[in-house]
Formats: C-alpha cells, structure tokens, sequence
C-alpha cells in the first residue's frame, strides 16, 4: 500500500517501497521463519548482490536507503515504479511483480514490497 | 472672495509619538489599483479566495507604478498581481507620499504568548493603522495605498508546561523521579555519552528542549520524507521529552518516518526509517509504534523488518519498542527486542498495571511474552497522563485539547503542550534507562541490558492490562512476573547499580582489564540491589 509525502499539486507523489534480497546461504524468506539477532546470518544476502541492486535502482531515478538484515529502501515518484515495474500503482498494491526488472536483478531480490501503516503509534499513542 | 487657505492636517495623536523608535530602511507593500475598482484597503472587504480576483492589478498598471516607485527613490523588492514590495528610508516615503513616518509603541503578543510592546510605523494621515494614502500625490493613478509592514512574532510555545489540576506527570522531574532515575542522576548517571535514536514523526526543537539544554542532532530523513524542522503530528517530539527525563544527558537521534493517511498523522515505510536509524549506528534505538499482528505468518514487509531489527541487535544496538495499546504489537513480540508495556503511577505512588497498555504471549515467536518491563502509562479511556511537549497546532495538541480530563487533556489547541502517554511513553522512559545503563558500563550488549531491566524492576501486581484482540480479553497483573506487566516497572536507580556491578566483574570490563571484583562478590552485591533471597539462592 503506497503512501506518499505530500507533493505539489501537479508532481507525481513519492513513495517508498522495502526491496528484500535473496539470502547467500540459498534458504527462502518464509512467513513463518523467526529470524533474529542469532541466525540474521543465515538471511544476509551476498554483498555483491546488495551492491548490484541498489546500482540498479539508483542508476532508474530511485533514492536508495542503506542495506540493514535482508532489505533497503527504495524512494521516488510513483511514476519512477511504475515506469521500472511496468505496473500501474494503486492504494492496495503491496508486492510489486519482478517480471519487468532485468534477470540479473530478478536472481538476487527476493521480493520489492510497499508496508501498510502502523496500527498504533502517532495516533493511537 | 479671497480663496480659504487649504489647512494641513493637524498632527494628531500618534503623530506626536514622535520619530524616534523609525528603523532605517522601512518595507511596505504598495497596492496597485484593484481591477474590481476597491481598494484592498477598504476596512469593510473581506478578501477571500473567492473574492480575490478583484483585488488583482492590471499588469500595465503594475509596471508603470514599480517604474514610478524606482524612479522615486524606493528599492523594488517583489512584484506580484496584487502588491509591489518596497523598501526605503523613511525620508523616500515621507517624499514621495507627501506625509510623515512616525513610530509608535502598541502592546502585542510575542513569544510564548507574552504581552509586551512592540514598536509600529504608521502614517498619521489615515485612519487604517500603517497605510499610507497616495491620494494627492504622482502615484494616485497607479496605487490604491501603501501598507506598511508591522513586526511579527513567531508564536512559540512557553517551556513551562500549563498547569492541570487532574493528576498527571510532568516532565522532566515527575517521570525521572517515578522512574527512580533522580538517584542515578545524583550518583553522576546521566544518559552522558550515549546516543539514541528515535524513529518516528519527526522532532520540533520546542523552548522545553532548548532552555533545558538537551541535545538533539538535525533530524534525519527516512525514505520519502520531508520537512526535517517539522512534526506535524507531534507524537515523537512529544514522546522524545520521556527520553531526556530519565537521561537528559543523551544525545537524542531524531528519525522522521513517513506520514501519510487522510489526516497525514499516520506512519509509513518504517522500516526503510529504522533501517536510516540503524545506519546512524547509535547505542539504542526507541520506536513508540508497531502493528498488530496476533497470529503469523509475517507478511514479506514485515519480516524485512524483523531481519532489520535482528540485524541491529547482533551490531550491539539496544532496540526497544512500545507493546502496544490493545494491540498484539509487532515488533515488540520480536524476541531481540526489549518491549515496553505500562504501569501505572497513582497520585499515592501505587502501581497498578495500566489497562490502556498491552500485555500477551506471542503466537508467532516461541515462548515470548509481551512486556518486558513497563514504563509510565496512563489509564482509559485515552491515557492521558503525562504532559508533553510538541509543535503548536499539530495534530495531537489540537486533537487532545476538547473536552475535560479524562477525555480530553484541557490544553488549548496551540499551546503546544499535550497530555498523553500509551505505550509510545514507555518506550522512550526505558530507552532513557538503557541509556544510564550505557553510560554505566558501556561495553554492556542489547542482552545484557533487558536482563538488568528485568532483574531491577518494581513488581506490579494490581490491576489488568489491556484486551489484546485475537489472544485475550484482559489479563491481571500477580506478583512477580507476570504477562500483563512483564517483570513491572523500570527503576533506573538499581538498573544502573547492577550495571555497575556487572561492569566491576569478572565478565563485564571491556578489553581484557583486570575484574574488581570476583565473581562471589558480583553475586552478593547482585543480590543486595536486586533483594533477591540470598538463603533462596545460596
């Protein structure tokens, strides 16, 4: 679900979405997995990997944020993901389909992901 | 009949105020003739976004009156459709308007809402305070008037907090002193070292941050943000004051995570936020906000951040997260973090746990139940009970102020103080006394920490937490630890004793140093501070 900062009235909105990369050791990101401070090793993606990812994406317009545990931030106008992605975004799109992206890319990411909002925090303290 | 001489004007009142007090170089905003044919200066318009487009100027007309204007003397600043902005000495105006620049003193409101007086300029000639009239002069033609600029005042809030008669806490010294921090401050224990970050709506540098003398570095941005001066919901400059009254020596780290919703009072794409926190590589990092999550599996998004978090406590971050209010919160339930539910502090110090916070077990993560410990929370319906500080007019300060206590917090809608709690409170009050902690022993690791949190809290075995949909419909508080309220709550004082203890053993120094302490001993006084049963353990 892609959320923007408030733009001008004319500029696309910017959002921002979590691209998850796919772990060295070969093991899938699994729903029910528990991954935490003693395992994160097993889920770290190859440097390498990291590295081409974000090259990628920052060379397409994104602004890219740092690479912690599996995944970075990927920043810009909704009409950046939707020209790299090759789909329209809407209010209910999480996952974004990998087809359009190239296959070196499609090897190593996981799975690019919008986050829906917090349930508690600013407005339910 | 001899003509009657035109008289001049007498001066009046407030031209007999006098020159004195007439600044140098005076700004203005001259009013080219309206294309409505009235003056934006008639007192009885309003001027709207309706009625506007009668106020604009021929564009002709407006370049003609900026070429009279530079040729008179006056420097050009701005143009636009419905005012020239000018600027000169009182000498071109008095010239070129044929009148006098007087200045006069009238009481008004500066900041912090104090009433003092501020100087005016003002021509005598009319009767509308600081315009000039042109009537009579070259530029009658092409100019309506001339308004001369007034001081302004940035309204900002008082570092004093409004009193209420309801109870509730005050920052710094009741939440310190609840926290039993005031006795870690005294032993020199003050949070003086330690960096930690905040991920949440933004922080507003507010006279009560300021006048204290607390730190805090320029925010930093999280994917898609923007307006690193702003909080427009008030919720982390707000919860940031619970940090700086447990360790006011800190050096706060404010991350300003995505807002959006239809209020824009909603955050978004933490984790990419958590992750800019995590890269700043501070000793703690507090986050008063989560999803509700009862049962597994993690969505993708989700366990992204769960890796993050993991990944931040296998560097040595200290991570801490709100519980969550009637929520089953995600990441609280993470297992690496240190989750902060809530007690709370009746007016005759008697604890109970706060029935606005959660508590629960963890159906996702194996034998994990939430709290931990637990900060200062207040109670139903809408916990407010600790008064905070935040930007005037944002969200909270306007949304908590209608009504009486308990279901509203009766502060005025832009004074910029708010009286709210939640466990977005506890985070920030825990994550201040991991912070002492640090400065006691430093090489102490995220573990480390949640075991001195948990072995020195206050039992509280009074009252329930909160219904947490999907796992339960309430769940009482007994003593010792219990699932309501963890192990109780945070006392900083003990926490930072133990941690000192910790740090003089066998297992605590850093970098191979000789132990001071043998390990019986590291028992003994452990006991001492924690009142543990010696003959029970022995």
């Amino acid at each position: 679900m892609p959320r923007s900062s408030s733009g001008g009235k004319n500029a696309s909105p910017i959002v921002s979405a979590q691209v998850l990369l796919r772990p060295a050791s070969g093991r899938r990101i699994g729903g029910r997995d528990e991954i935490t401070s003693q395992n994160i090793r097993e889920y770290a993606p190859p440097a390498e990997a990291a590295a081409l990812a974000r090259k990628t994406f920052e060379a397409d317009g994104f602004d890219v944020g740092p690479t912690v545990g599996v995944s970075f931030s990927i920043a810009a106008p909704v009409s950046t993901f939707e020209r790299v992605f090759k789909t329209p975004i809407e209010r209910s799109t999480l996952e974004l389909p990998l087809d359009a992206l190239p296959e070196s890319l499609r090897r190593v990411i996981e799975t690019v992901t919008f986050e829906r909002p917090v349930d508690f925090g600013p407005t339910s303290y | 009949m001899a003509k009657k001489r035109a008289r001049k004007p007498r001066p009046t009142r407030r031209a007999r105020a006098g020159r004195p007090g007439v600044p140098p170089r005076i700004y203005a905003q001259a009013s080219p003739c309206s294309i409505g044919g009235v003056s934006m200066f008639e007192g009885r318009q309003r001027i709207n976004a309706r009625t506007v487009g009668r106020y604009l100027s021929d564009a002709d007309l407006t370049k003609a009156a900026v070429d009279r204007l530079r040729q008179a003397g006056f420097d050009i600043l701005q143009v636009t459709a419905l005012t020239i902005n000018i600027a000169g000495p009182a000498r071109t105006y008095e010239r070129a308007f044929k009148t006098t620049i007087v200045a006069e003193e009238r009481q008004t409101m500066k900041e912090g809402g104090r009433k003092d007086k501020a100087t005016f300029l003002d021509s005598p000639d009319t009767k509308i305070k600081g315009l000039i009239s042109t009537r009579g002069t070259v530029f009658e033609d092409v100019l309506e008037g001339v308004a001369l600029e007034e001081p302004r005042y940035l309204f900002a809030p008082s570092m004093f907090a409004p009193p209420k008669s309801y109870w509730h806490l005050r920052v710094p010294a009741d939440v310190s002193l609840a926290c039993n921090a005031d006795r870690a401050h005294r032993d020199g224990i003050t949070g003086r070292g330690v960096q930690v970050a905040m991920v949440d709506s933004g922080w507003y540098r507010h006279p009560f941050f300021v006048h204290r003398g607390y730190r805090a570095a320029p925010v930093v941005l999280g994917p898609a943000t923007s307006d690193p001066l702003k909080d427009e919901v008030g919720h982390g400059t707000g919860e940031s004051a619970n940090i700086f009254a447990v360790a006011p020596d800190v050096e706060l780290l404010p991350v300003k995570a995505l807002l959006a919703g239809s209020l824009g009072t909603v955050l978004v794409n933490t984790t990419g936020a958590f992750n800019a926190a995590v890269a700043l590589n501070p000793d703690i990092i507090t986050c008063s906000w989560g999803f509700h999550i009862p049962a597994g599996p993690l969505s993708a998004a989700e366990q992204a951040l769960a890796a993050a978090v993991a990944a931040a406590v296998a560097s040595g971050i200290t991570v801490i997260f709100s519980a969550g209010n009637g929520h089953a919160g995600f990441p609280a339930q993470h297992p690496d973090v240190i989750a902060a539910g809530g007690a709370f502090m009746d007016q005759d110090e008697t604890l109970q746990a706060s029935d606005y916070s959660s508590g629960f077990s963890s159906n996702i993560y194996s034998n994990r139940a939430v709290p931990d410990v637990c900060g200062l929370v207040g109670m139903r319906p809408k916990a407010i009970y600790i008064m905070l500080p935040l930007e005037p007019e944002d969200a909270i300060d306007v949304s908590n102020a209608p009504g009486t206590h308990p279901d509203g917090d009766e502060t005025a809608t832009d004074d910029g103080w708010a009286a709210f709690s939640g466990t977005s409170a506890a985070a920030p009050q825990i994550a201040g006394v991991a912070a002492l902690l640090k400065q006691a022993c430093p090489g102490l690791g995220p573990t480390a920490v949640k075991d001195i949190l948990i072995r020195t809290a206050r039992d509280v075995s009074a009252g329930s937490c909160n219904t947490v949909p999907g796992i339960h419909t309430g769940l009482a508080a007994a003593a010792g630890p219990d699932v309501a309220t963890g192990a109780g709550l945070v006392d900083a004082h003990k926490a930072t004793l133990l941690a000192k203890v910790h740090c003089l053993g066998p297992s605590g120094p850093p970098g191979g140093t000789q132990a001071a302490l043998s390990a019986t001993d590291v028992r003994t006084l452990e006991r001492l501070i924690t009142g543990a049963d010696l003959d029970a353990e022995s």
